[in-house]
């Protein structure tokens, strides 16, 4: 009879240690938004559920991770990686355990695209006003970037293509000078405005990164 | 007696703890890149939702922003496609409970984003603004639409029309394609271009062949300068 008592009871504090209400989390992920970029202090959270942050270790191969605090880090690639792998593992009764590994592709960033002030840059003709309005050359990522960035334009240089003539000019830093807005003024239909050569730089990045940018192409209409 | 109560006690343990989820599924650590919560207009977005503690048998999956393509037997897999317009998606899982009622699990929100560009040259050739030489001019077939490298997912271009403008001293003639070739009769009039003239490629419409709605846009233009 005392075995018996001695079994219920063993049971008793078996399944009161063992049997709990685990925490149900779901984790989505886009597959394919595994890149960091180069030269981007690129930002990730790691967290392990159920696990106190001071017994979670992460491990980083093939960049560099520098804890924020609060399962914040900041993600840069080593010179010359492709890949960095992260690696978490847990301290639990001083042995430690991996508990999940990811992988990020790392990329370059993208050229940015130049623009004349709020003129897309898609070749289409404009009329002569809307390109009046217009007093410097922009550039960005476009849209679809993920991050918060602001490239400028340097440099450039214009020409306008007349029926029979062609004139070049030098641009200074990213505005447009008065001698080239007075010849924007005589422009005529069918005469194209061109800015090339355009030089831009980024100022969010954590090293200078100087970019030779596309072409813009502006016929007038 | 005594016995039968200790029994007795013995079952009820049993049954409470068989109720009871027991935790033996290790924990799942979340890596997330912050900034990495977009979803791209007119693709196929891959998701995969990580259960952590509990079956996806249980739950349910609620988007609104997007559509959910169903991908996996598994219900983990999902292909995404945002709705027309849409510039942002949520994902909610919930569990279903047995009175019917739904518990949120998580949920997570995406900007939705329109996909870049694509970056247009002539063949081989880069636009990085330099003369160019007529003989290379001659080599090149066709115009070629590409993604920068930067972005995530594979992007199939097609040219669908070009407008080609060679402007020499002696004037400017405009040829409409609609394809991406860069055909024999171009060059015969290249052959006739001088140093400083220009080819000007403008009205660059490609379609991304790989995406859900057939998108179609127009591609920044580019120029160059025969040599």
């Amino acid at each position: 009879m005392k075995s018996s008592l001695l079994l219920s009871l063993l049971l008793a504090v078996l399944f009161s240690f063992s049997s709990h209400e685990a925490i149900p989390i779901a984790i989505i992920e886009l597959d394919e938004m595994n890149i960091v970029y180069k030269h981007l202090e690129n930002t990730i959270s790691i967290s392990v559920p159920t696990v106190p942050r001071n017994q979670v270790f992460v491990q980083c191969e093939g960049g560099y991770l520098f804890s924020k605090g609060a399962g914040q880090y900041i993600l840069k690639p080593s010179s010359g990686s492709t890949k960095i792998g992260i690696k978490v593992s847990v301290k639990q009764e001083g042995i430690m355990r991996l508990v999940g590994s990811k992988f990020y592709r790392v990329r370059q960033l993208p050229t940015p695209i130049p623009q004349l002030g709020g003129l897309p840059n898609n070749g289409l003709p404009q009329a002569k006003a809307a390109v009046l309005a217009q007093s410097t050359l922009l550039s960005s990522y476009g849209p679809g970037f993920p991050y918060n960035m602001q490239s400028r334009v340097s440099a450039f240089e214009a020409s306008i293509c007349k029926e029979d003539t062609m004139i070049h000019f030098a641009g200074e830093g990213s505005k447009l000078t008065k001698e080239i807005r007075s010849h924007i003024a005589s422009l005529e239909s069918g005469d194209i405005l061109l800015f090339h050569h355009i030089k831009g730089y980024e100022t969010k990045t954590i090293d200078t990164i100087n970019y030779n940018l596309p072409p813009i192409v502006i016929p007038i209409r | 007696m005594k016995i039968k109560i200790v029994l007795l006690l013995s079952c009820i343990i049993l049954l409470a703890s068989s109720f009871t989820p027991i935790t033996l599924i290790p924990v799942k650590p979340t890596i997330t890149a912050d900034a990495m919560n977009i979803i791209y207009a007119h693709i196929q977005n891959p998701i995969h939702i990580g259960y952590n503690n509990f079956s996806a048998r249980k739950t349910e999956v609620i988007a609104i922003g997007i559509s959910l393509g169903k991908k996996s037997a598994m219900g983990n897999k999902y292909n995404l496609i945002a709705d027309a317009g849409a510039k942002e998606a949520k994902i909610s899982i919930v569990k279903n409970k047995k009175n019917g009622e739904q518990r949120k699990i998580s949920s997570q929100i995406f900007r939705i984003r329109e996909l870049p560009a694509p970056l247009v040259q002539l063949g081989g050739i880069g636009n990085d603004g330099k003369a160019i030489s007529k003989q290379l001019l001659f080599a090149q077939t066709h115009l070629n639409a590409k993604a920068h490298q930067s972005f995530p997912y594979q992007l199939d271009f097609k040219i669908v029309s070009y407008e080609l403008e060679i402007r020499t001293k002696a004037g400017k003639e405009i040829h409409k394609m609609d394809n991406d070739k860069f055909p024999l009769k171009l060059k015969n009039d290249i052959r006739k271009m001088e140093s400083g003239d220009l080819l000007l490629f403008t009205n660059i419409a490609y379609s991304v062949t790989n995406s859900t709605d057939g998108f179609e846009g127009i591609a920044p233009s580019f120029f160059i300068e025969v040599e």
